[in-house]
């Protein structure tokens, strides 16, 4: 099996999918609105103790305006991360090919 | 998620956190500078790893629990290079997200460093190197250690706010449990996405360019000639 690890790795991404569609119908079906950062969550339950962050990160950069320039700013870093892999396994593979053939 | 969000650590709790971080941090760059003047051939390979911290922490992923995650990306880092350069690495992606993306900030950045940039590599170091000496076959033992890497990145986070915070009844213990389920549940599909995608990561890297992996000690030799034998069946 050449692509056995490929396979696997798709079908366990389907199945997340899946998963995550049946959730989500669940808890629309509840009427709630799900799918916040775990992050938040967390912070939630300890603002529920009372307690009040004393400091923020608009007390030294900013606070991403809106949802959108977030993404933005996410989808930057991973562009970044993403030229870096694409380019070192781009020279990589045609370092191997001319190395098999030299022509 | 495994940020701290910022402010949500009281003294002396970030404090600690940062002592504990620092020296790591301070080693990693030690150790950085030494493979940027004697082993030059392997920058590339640090450049995937870095590459991969980046792409795989912006991603954030909806989970089984109806709240969505990051994986962590640490595991090709942590097991080619070792920990204490992942915590550079690390670093440095905390600290973009604490200063333009108001995830995480920079008094949690300690903690938050412990968690996915320290401790985090560290056992999936560990547990690759020690699994690799008990000759388990090589796919699975990455598997697995990348799987624990994401995931102890999360208990940790889970251990550090309990610390912070022990429950009124049942004190740390009760805690710990209540921000494990947040953290950790939600943590375990997206970790065994992440294992299998550094599975198939390093199929690659030994397809393309395994003198890298010997050269970091990752693979011994004819290890590496039974790992390649059994890929071209």
């Amino acid at each position: 099996m050449k692509y056995l690890f490929e396979i696997i790795t798709v079908i366990a991404l389907i199945v997340f999918t899946g998963v995550f569609l049946y959730t989500d119908t669940i808890i629309q079906a509840a009427g709630g609105e799900g799918w916040e950062g775990t992050d938040g969550v967390g912070s939630e339950m300890v603002e529920e103790l009372g307690y009040e962050p004393w400091i923020d990160n608009s007390d030294y950069t900013f606070t991403p305006p809106s949802g959108e320039i977030e993404s933005c700013l996410f989808a930057l870093q991973a562009v970044f991360g993403g030229l870096l892999i694409g380019w070192i396994f781009g020279s990589w593979a045609t370092e191997r090919r001319i190395k098999k053939n030299p022509n | 998620m495994m940020h701290i969000m910022e402010g949500f650590l009281p003294s002396p709790w970030w404090q600690i956190w940062w002592i504990l971080a620092l020296p790591c941090l301070i080693y990693g760059f030690y150790k950085l500078k030494k493979i940027m003047e004697t082993n030059r051939e392997v920058l590339p390979l640090l450049g995937v790893a870095a590459g991969f911290i980046f792409v795989l922490s912006a991603l954030k992923l909806p989970s089984v629990t109806g709240s969505c995650s990051h994986p962590t990306g640490t595991a090709l880092s942590a097991i080619t290079f070792g920990p204490w350069i992942t915590a550079v690495l690390g670093f440095i992606v905390l600290l973009f997200q604490a200063l333009f993306l108001a995830h995480g900030g920079l008094t949690t950045l300690g903690a938050n460093m412990v968690s996915m940039a320290i401790v985090g590599p560290f056992v999936g170091y560990y547990v690759y190197r020690g699994l690799n000496k008990v000759n388990v076959n090589f796919f699975l033992t990455v598997f697995i250690a990348a799987f624990l890497c994401d995931l102890m990145t999360y208990v940790v986070t889970a251990l550090e706010l309990a610390l912070a915070f022990p429950a009124v009844s049942g004190g740390l213990l009760a805690s710990f449990i209540a921000f494990l389920s947040v953290f950790a549940v939600t943590q375990v599909p997206i970790a065994i996405i992440e294992g299998l995608v550094f599975v198939v990561i390093f199929k690659y890297i030994i397809i393309l360019k395994p003198d890298l992996l010997l050269k970091m000690k990752v693979l011994t030799a004819d290890k590496m000639e039974k790992v390649k034998g059994g890929l071209e069946e």
